[in-house]
């Protein structure tokens, strides 16, 4: 019982991506539906595995993906988070060369309209059963 | 007949001048209607002593007591001096007026910062609400005892003591940018226009005790015990017999003459020992009282996290892109709060929590809208 309240202090991320709960239940309810990924996680001696999965889930499905700073993430998954931001900056490379660099922010308040039909954002639409 | 309308209306009135203070305010006003002493624990700052005076200044009629407890406050500060002239009769009497012993209401600041001897003489007075004086018993009018800390009690020899603060809230930071905001920017003062007399709370005590409770609801509780009796959590007898007085409580408070299962809820606060527990403590009493709520506040706090990230973000585009996203997450999170809030008003249950959510949901939507897209 001898606890003292303070200020709740900085804390660390198993994930290398700004990541938010709802991201968490898009990927548990994209398991069940995933026995390969699964059985991947189950067999798996890596701790990491599961961090991992969710990362490159959230990397592929989410609209913005952005790489968390190194001091804010856990020091066993900052080797995924090394490979999440070169495979990111490849791909940041790769857009870059083939559209006009204010082209994305002008079309944004036209896609939050549409938005729903991102990947992602299909799969975090749940029922509203409890 | 005092109506539970008057009790919602100073609620409403307090949530008012406090944000994201919902839960305390409701359980200051289950103390006070249940006859039952509370404690709030957080960091300094919170507003804790502010929401207890705020109840305290609402009651007319009612005699209040406060202080500051340390490690070298005396017995004379709490229960009276000593009177000389009782003492030079050979009599150890204490002077009480004005002090706990006569108190309707006491808030003791910073509880567990006093020793343990001069914490433990409050037991017979809160629990018995009795007082030896000289050999006299005086019998207390003590209502609520308010206890405030940034700490938990340090000593075993406390745990009684502790053991009497029936309901217990965890008070936290304000989470959420634009609460803090509006608070910072706050200038009104802390009188409430709402006021409730000592003979308004003595009435509806006596309809409060007139709740029904059904035996299923009771096994419900039972089935919570069981619950967390197998996760080491066994907490006395007295504790879930008085829980009952709280239960009926909120209940009159819905304006209801009878408990349900959404009433149940309120055990949260009071079936924890331990702040750690705290979380599953709530997890289960939901599961069993209201699942809807119990997705509501994960909902909720999912959102503060979402929100929290975008205003992180320094690069405009990542903003940007940030705030299509949390967008359409609300706008999921807030169909799937709607469709509670149908079901709830369909079998007449409490919706207030539910309607504060949807509220903060289209606050949430307007200001990433405005802050985020529209000056893109």
């Amino acid at each position: 019982m001898a606890a003292v309240f303070g200020p709740p202090g900085p804390t660390l991320s198993r994930s290398a991506l700004v990541h938010d709960p709802f991201d968490r239940e898009a990927f548990d309810e994209v398991l069940p539906r995933a026995p390969g990924l699964r059985l991947l996680l189950e067999t798996s001696r890596d701790p990491g595995t599961q961090d991992l999965a969710f990362d490159l889930f959230c990397s592929f499905y989410k609209y913005f993906v952005k790489v968390l700073p190194a001091d804010q993430v856990i020091e066993e998954c900052r080797p995924h988070r090394d490979l999440l931001d070169r495979a990111l900056g490849q791909v940041a490379e790769l857009e870059g060369a083939e559209r006009h660099p204010d082209q994305a922010v002008d079309l944004e308040p036209e896609m939050a309209e549409h938005v729903l039909h991102l990947p992602v954002l299909a799969l975090a639409h749940r029922e509203a059963e409890p | 007949m005092v109506q539970p309308s008057r009790f919602q209306a100073l609620q409403t009135e307090m949530e008012g001048h406090l944000f994201e203070r919902h839960d305390e305010l409701e359980g200051l006003l289950l103390a006070v209607l249940a006859r039952q002493h509370l404690l709030l624990v957080g960091p300094k700052g919170a507003a804790k002593s502010m929401m207890i005076r705020m109840l305290a200044g609402a009651i007319d009629g009612a005699k209040y007591f406060e202080r500051l407890m340390t490690r070298f406050t005396l017995p004379d500060e709490l229960f009276g001096p000593v009177s000389i002239s009782a003492l030079k009769k050979d009599r150890f009497s204490r002077l009480t007026r004005g002090y706990l012993p006569e108190a309707n209401f006491a808030f003791l600041d910073e509880i567990w910062k006093a020793n343990s001897s001069i914490l433990n003489s409050l037991l017979t007075l809160i629990n018995e609400r009795l007082f030896y004086n000289d050999g006299e018993v005086l019998q207390c009018p003590l209502e609520t005892l308010m206890g405030a800390s940034a700490e938990l009690p340090q000593e075993e020899a406390l745990s009684a003591l502790y053991d009497r603060f029936l309901l217990r809230y965890q008070v936290k930071y304000i989470a959420e940018d634009g609460h803090l905001l509006e608070m910072m920017t706050d200038a009104r003062g802390p009188d409430l226009k709402t006021r409730l007399t000592l003979d308004e709370i003595h009435d509806a005590r006596e309809a409060v005790a007139a709740v029904e409770l059904d035996r299923p609801l009771l096994e419900s509780i039972a089935k919570i015990r069981r619950r967390l009796g197998a996760e080491g959590l066994n907490l006395s007898d007295r504790r879930y017999k008085e829980s009952l007085t709280i239960v009926r409580a909120k209940a009159w408070l819905q304006a209801r003459t009878y408990a349900v299962e959404d009433d149940l809820a309120v055990l949260a606060n009071i079936l924890w020992d331990d702040p750690s527990s705290e979380p599953m403590v709530r997890g289960f009493v939901l599961d069993i009282a209201n699942p809807q709520e119990k997705r509501a506040r994960e909902i909720a706090d999912a959102l503060q996290v979402a929100l929290k990230n975008l205003q992180g973000l320094e690069e405009e585009r990542d903003r940007t892109m940030a705030a299509v996203e949390f967008l359409s997450k609300l706008r999921t999170a807030k169909a799937e709060l709607q469709g509670f809030r149908d079901r709830m008003q369909r079998r007449k249950a409490e919706t207030s929590q539910i309607d504060f959510l949807l509220r903060e949901t289209d606050r949430y939507e307007a200001q990433v809208k405005r802050d985020y897209l529209e000056n893109g």
